[in-house]
């Protein structure tokens, strides 16, 4: 499978796939310092080295490791010279689905995301299963787009639910799209599928449009960050996160709530702080709240990943690789009673890694929710 | 244009020992249709060091099985498989070959069709005839998301690779046609390895074939002799959640799930797992699941046909008493 490549073969430039790359990632400018190796949180575990992978690729040479990456961008905000590496990531993915040197598992993924319109390959029927007792004004030209992971993973329904209840509670008119939703089609994207991802983006273009949508909330970052990048091209609607959204609510007294007096910490998800930069909206949820804030050393742009990005939810991690463990400790190591995040990948990594029996996991909606009123 | 009906239809019916692969009979059962929409005959070809088993195929409904016999065809190797069959092919002129998309059959149909100077549709997921009776194969891409209607208007035979699983298994009915034995001419230099020794890798557990799957999560606290023992009474096999392999209660291949095992057994017993997505995604296409959680909120339970709300030890201690009796 995906093992680290040590080749022998001789060096051959591919200028042609090398322009290709360099047009869309600048790659070219890549001066091979070194910052984003350093900078990538799997330098320490695996034997993933971005420089290198940048320099393989000049030579016209895909290194396997690329389907370690998570993606996280912690490698972009690093580089002096600006190249774009989780792009580059990507594109070499790409080339890979044209030679079928794809891991286990990701074929499955995009059959479920082509035929079934959701990453998990379960009936298109189910996808309002979500909303059990939650009602929907179903007016307006507010959509909230609930994304598969909160359509499907018992989980993250919650999210949803609580969102949809704190939206009610404001007096929000929305709609939502119930099992005509389809997927946003950033896990066909992380996995180097940018077809499959463009007709999403079509998809969902039409489907606002007929909607008469004007402002799309997504619970999930990885939505957020998808439909706000492939909307744009269609001059779409805005795309805001949850917490966006109801930090207006909260700030313009339309719910109020405090929780119980706790102290909580809290985790950046990378598509949604590196990636689109919004890092105050859940800390000020939280405080609004009334609860107190712990930052982890690692805040804000320097959070670590948790590991879940990059289509990483549909490939196996060796647990002595597992990002997520290391993040659980550190949240646990400032005391906190709670660690609150804002993505359904996050929580799922950080669940599934006894972050429950270590520190209590928990979605910022959900505790928002649990203490507000209209 | 060439008309389809100037030859038979033929599956490569692909040996796993001395039985076949689903997807040989599944293609079996369509090649039928088809031939009989065309008027034409379906000929099985199976290869391999002698003949015999060739005579399961008449229960699919075939009009010919052709076997072709030789030591050096005993494994399976490209180059001596595909001098074998296609002498065969340019022998008796069929206008259709059609194989399934597995390693072996997607290695031979690759130089089968250079050998023939034929087109080969792979990995295709449902096959029509045009109005000028050409099979079409049906291929989806995701380059853009499409499918792809492909077609070979101009040689024969036509070739087409099917995934497994895409058409339904025929049942076995009364044996049908003749079997005749075909000794190929070859000699060491058409075969391309050879087998020095066969030894399956690690373990073999393949519970994706299981019929019973006794599962066991968290909950179980790393207690698997028990839910060991009542999979070995029921005939069936142990699997777990993830946090259970993380744990190092069970081996890793036996991990069901997103990044597991995708199962389909008649009959799932979910011991001590909350449910979560990543792991239900793997019972789904069971039968029958029944679940036994102390939390009687835990998701699994949405998922049950038959939910045990308490503690699993006294549930599964009174299951292995009943079977035991
Ligand atoms: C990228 C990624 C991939 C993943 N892939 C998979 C996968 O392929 N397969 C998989 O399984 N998971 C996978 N997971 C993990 C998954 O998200 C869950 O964390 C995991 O399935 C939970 O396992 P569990 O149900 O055993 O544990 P828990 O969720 O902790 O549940 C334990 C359950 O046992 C019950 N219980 C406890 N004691 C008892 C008792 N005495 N009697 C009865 N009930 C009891 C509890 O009520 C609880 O519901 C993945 C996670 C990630 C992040
Ligand atoms: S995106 Fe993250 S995981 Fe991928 S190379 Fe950059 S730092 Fe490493
Ligand atoms: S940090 Fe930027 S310039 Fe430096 S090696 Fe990495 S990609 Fe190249």
């Amino acid at each position: 499978m995906v093992e680290e490549s040590k080749s022998s073969v001789p060096i051959r430039f591919d200028d042609e796939a090398w322009e290709a790359l360099a047009a869309t990632t600048n790659a070219n400018r890549c001066f091979q310092c070194g910052t984003c190796t350093a900078a990538c949180p799997l330098a320490d575990s695996t034997p993933m080295r971005v420089r290198a992978l940048i320099r393989r690729a000049q030579f016209g040479e895909t290194d396997p490791l690329i389907w370690k990456c998570m993606t996280c961008a912690e490698c972009n905000a690093s580089c002096p010279r600006g190249v774009d590496i989780v792009g580059l990531v990507r594109h070499l993915r790409q080339e890979k689905w044209r030679t079928r040197e794809v891991p286990k598992g990701l074929p499955t993924l995009l059959w479920g995301i082509y035929s079934d319109g959701n990453t998990f390959h379960l009936p298109p029927k189910d996808r309002a299963a979500w909303m059990k007792d939650v009602k929907v004004p179903g007016r307006g030209s507010t959509l909230l787009y609930v994304g598969c992971t909160a359509s499907y993973d018992p989980r993250a329904q919650r999210t949803a639910r609580s969102v949809a209840k704190l939206l009610n509670l404001a007096g929000v008119e929305f709609q939502v799209m119930g099992t005509d939703e389809v997927c946003c089609g950033e896990a066909a994207r992380s996995v180097g599928n940018v077809g499959l991802y463009d007709d999403l983006q079509q998809r969902n273009s039409d489907a606002f449009r007929k909607r008469g949508v004007e402002r799309v909330i997504t619970i999930s970052p990885h939505s957020f960050d998808a439909l706000k990048v492939g909307q744009s091209k269609y001059g779409g609607p805005q795309v805001v996160h949850y917490t966006q959204a109801l930090e207006e609510l909260v700030d313009s007294g339309k719910v109020v709530g405090t929780v119980e007096k706790r102290t909580v910490t809290y985790h950046d998800p990378c598509y949604l702080g590196r990636h689109q930069g919004v890092f105050e909206p859940p800390r000020r949820l939280l405080e609004l709240s009334g609860l107190t804030l712990v930052e982890m050393a690692n805040n804000r742009a320097q959070s670590l990943c948790c590991g879940g990005g990059g289509g990483r939810m549909w490939m196996e991690t060796d647990p002595l690789e597992r990002p997520g463990s290391r993040r659980v400790s550190e949240a646990a190591g400032t005391g906190a009673d709670l660690l609150a995040t804002a993505c359904p990948y996050c929580i799922s990594v950080f669940e599934s890694e006894r972050g429950s029996e270590v520190i209590p996991v928990t979605d910022v909606a959900e505790l928002v929710a649990s203490g507000a009123k209209g | 244009m060439i008309d389809v009906r100037e030859g038979g239809i033929w599956v490569y019916a692909e040996r796993r020992g001395d039985s076949f692969l689903p997807v040989s009979l599944e293609l079996m059962g369509k090649a039928r249709e088809i031939a009989d929409r065309l008027g034409v005959e379906l000929t099985a070809l199976t290869v391999g060091r002698d003949g015999g088993a060739g005579a399961q195929l008449r229960r699919y409904g075939p009009d010919h099985v052709l076997e072709l016999a030789h030591p050096l065809l005993t494994t399976y190797d490209a180059k001596a498989y595909a001098t074998a069959i296609s002498a065969e092919l340019r022998r008796s002129k069929p206008s259709t070959l059609l194989l399934g998309a597995t390693r072996n059959g997607q290695d031979l149909a690759g130089r089968l069709a250079i050998r023939m100077r034929t087109g080969l549709t792979a990995h295709v997921t449902a096959l029509e005839l045009d109005d000028r009776q050409n099979l079409i194969g049906w291929v989806p891409g995701f380059g853009g998301g499409i499918e792809a209607g492909v077609s070979c208007p101009v040689r024969r035979p036509q070739m087409v690779t099917v995934k497994p699983g895409v058409f339904p298994l025929p049942e076995s009915g009364t044996p049908t046609g003749d079997v005749t034995k075909v000794v190929p001419e070859l000699s060491e230099k058409d075969v391309g390895s050879r087998r020095i020794s066969f030894e399956p890798k690690g373990s073999t557990v393949d519970l994706t074939r299981a019929g019973v799957i006794v599962v066991g999560g968290r909950g179980t606290g790393g207690d698997f002799t028990r839910i060991e023992r009542l999979a070995h009474l029921l005939g069936g096999e142990v699997g777990a959640t993830r946090v259970a392999t993380d744990a190092g209660w069970v081996e890793r291949d036996r991990m069901i799930g997103q990044t597991g095992v995708i199962t389909h057994p008649e009959l799932a017993l979910v011991f001590g797992a909350s449910g979560a997505v990543q792991f239900t995604v793997g019972i789904e296409g069971a039968n029958t699941v029944i679940a036994v959680n102390r939390d009687p909120a835990a998701p699994i339970f949405d998922h049950a046909d038959l939910g045990i709300v308490g503690d699993l030890g006294p549930v599964v201690d009174s299951l292995l008493r009943a079977l035991a009796a």
